[in-house]
């Protein structure tokens, strides 16, 4: 192994991993309740509206997984993670400004309500849904240099994931909902990305710095040093 | 993928048991009545578990939640001209307010009695009832005598949807859209009632109707408030009727001297001028209170209970 980190950098790299893990965890599902109230003014509130909704959010995640797990062993880069993120929340910052427009014009050029629905809730979640998606195998890629077993770095990273949807779809339901506005509740999800976008960048440049110290030939970020799974 | 179903769906039976706790609670607090009543028939839609009971000479419509039941409608075979709850009648009581009765648009059927009434005693009334369960609108059909004619069209559509796309412009608009105690939030924002306003003829009125012992009631009479002129309210049995209307606000006579003749002629069962005669002052309305499409904590607000108003009498 070229990159020899220092306990407490590796340390502070893995703990952050997982700290995003939760929060990500928290905004996705937090989002996925959100979109039933952009989506009701326009297609009603019942079942199909939620099964659109909830579909569309697997089909993003599923896309985000699968694509997330090739692109993390090709360029098992923190910045790139980053990036992914950044655009999440980039299209949160964006969505008010053209959700009404988009759902109203959806509402009126498609006859059949539950197709109307349906494909309202793709726009809605495949962009920032996707990106997010990427995260739990991008993340297990960045850690499991450091990781003893497979199996348990894939379940906790699952867990902490879950663990942070099940806060987001309560926060999200039974606090922001009765208390602020759809477009507010939408703005502090991509305050939330954005600032998960930045400490992934500051990650990707404080494991640069750190390994700089240990001296040259040490630079690789953090799974480019060489997949040891199964090790 | 077997994370992501697993992630999911412990999100979601976590929600669902809050949800459930949550429900429960307010079905209590809600005090739904107990039924000893014969269940005559029972279905379950992809929008409400309905049932239809035979209670003494009466037909009742239930939703169910929570293994308690929430009435809709209730109907008297032998006698279809009654209105046994009493905000039905004063839903009627509103016909007094457009200049003109030619068309009229019900969102949320139901059972359909203010729709039957409506189209019984004013058959030069054409009448679209607009209902989002079609199980509901069989079961109006079979048990409870609302059946499409001559001057009732029934639309099987969400409210707000319907609304959006209809090509008519109304005299006459009810909106009494419930679902057993949830109160569906697009049909209450500020965006709905401009929506029905752009539906509604010049001179014409809307007619809704609110609880009074929540917190919904400021929010929802403000929100009315405002999109219409003029807000007038009148006591209904524990509940509250607003009808809303564009233009000058009427006085209590110029309303009785409407209804006299209209009365007179119709020879409605529930007497539109005594009905005029309980109107109540409208309170002053906070517009810090208006409900948007953006904020609309409908079932949140009526989950918080306030004491029922006393409203004087105008």
């Amino acid at each position: 192994m070229a990159a020899v980190p220092s306990p407490r950098a590796t340390a502070v790299f893995v703990g952050a991993i997982y700290v995003n893990a939760f929060v990500l965890g928290a905004v996705i599902m937090g989002y996925e309740m959100l979109g039933s109230r952009y989506l009701s003014p326009y297609f009603g509130g019942d079942i199909f509206t939620w099964g659109s909704l909830i579909s569309t959010v697997l089909l993003s995640l599923m896309l985000g997984a699968y694509g997330g797990g090739h692109l993390a062993d090709r360029h098992p880069s923190t910045a790139l993670l980053g990036a992914f993120i950044a655009l999440a929340g980039v299209f949160f910052l964006a969505l008010p400004l053209f959700a009404d427009a988009l759902f109203l014009a959806l509402s009126d050029s498609i006859e059949n309500v539950r197709l109307g629905v349906l494909v309202a809730a793709f726009l809605l979640n495949i962009i920032p849904v996707t990106v997010l998606g990427v995260y739990t195998p991008f993340a297990v890629r960045l850690l499991i240099q450091f990781s003893s077993g497979t199996g348990r770095l894939v379940g906790s990273m699952s867990a902490m994931s879950t663990f942070g949807s099940i806060a987001g779809t309560l926060v999200t339901t039974f606090f922001l909902v009765p208390a602020i506005g759809s477009r507010a509740i939408t703005m502090l999800f991509a305050v939330i990305a954005l600032v998960s976008a930045a400490s992934m960048f500051a990650l990707s440049w404080l494991w640069k710095e750190a390994h700089r110290e240990k001296g040259p030939g040490a630079g690789a970020a953090p799974g480019g040093a060489g997949d040891r799974a199964g090790a | 993928m077997t994370r992501l179903l697993s992630a999911r769906s412990a999100g979601l039976l976590l929600c669902l048991c809050c949800a459930l706790a949550l429900a429960t609670a307010m079905a209590t607090q809600a005090g739904a009545a107990t039924i000893r009543a014969e269940l005559i028939y029972k279905k379950e839609s992809i929008y409400n578990s309905i049932f239809v009971f035979k209670e003494g000479d009466y037909r009742t419509l239930r939703f169910g939640h929570n293994r308690r039941h929430y009435r809709e409608s209730i109907y008297n075979p032998d006698d279809p001209t009654e209105l046994a709850s009493i905000y039905t009648r004063y839903a009627t009581a509103g016909i007094v307010y457009p200049e003109k009765l030619e068309k009229a648009a019900v969102i949320g059927m139901g059972g359909g009695r203010t729709t039957w009434y409506l189209a019984h005693y004013l058959p030069a009334l054409n009448i679209t009832a607009v209902e989002l369960d079609p199980e509901i609108v069989k079961i109006a059909d079979k048990y409870f005598g609302v059946t499409e004619q001559d001057n009732l069209n029934i639309v099987t559509s969400d409210g707000r949807i319907f609304m959006r796309r209809t090509k008519e412009t109304y005299d006459y608009i009810v909106v009494d859209a419930y679902r057993g105690h949830f109160v569906p939030f697009h049909l209450l924002t500020q965006e709905f009632y401009e929506l029905v306003e752009t539906r509604l003829e010049p001179g014409g009125a809307i007619v809704q109707n609110i609880e009074p012992n929540t917190m919904l009631f400021d929010h929802a009479l403000a929100t009315i408030g405002s999109v219409f002129d003029c807000v007038d309210l009148y006591e209904a049995g524990s509940n509250i009727v607003a009808v809303a209307y564009n233009g000058s606000c009427r006085t209590k006579e110029t309303l009785i001297a409407r209804a006299a003749p209209l009365q007179a002629a119709h020879g409605f069962r529930y007497n539109l001028e005594d009905m005029i005669r309980e109107r109540l002052v409208t309170p002053p309305r906070d517009p810090e209170d208006v409900l948007t499409d953006d904020f609309a904590p409908a079932n949140y607000l009526k989950s918080v209970e306030t004491r029922k108003r006393k409203l004087k009498k105008d």
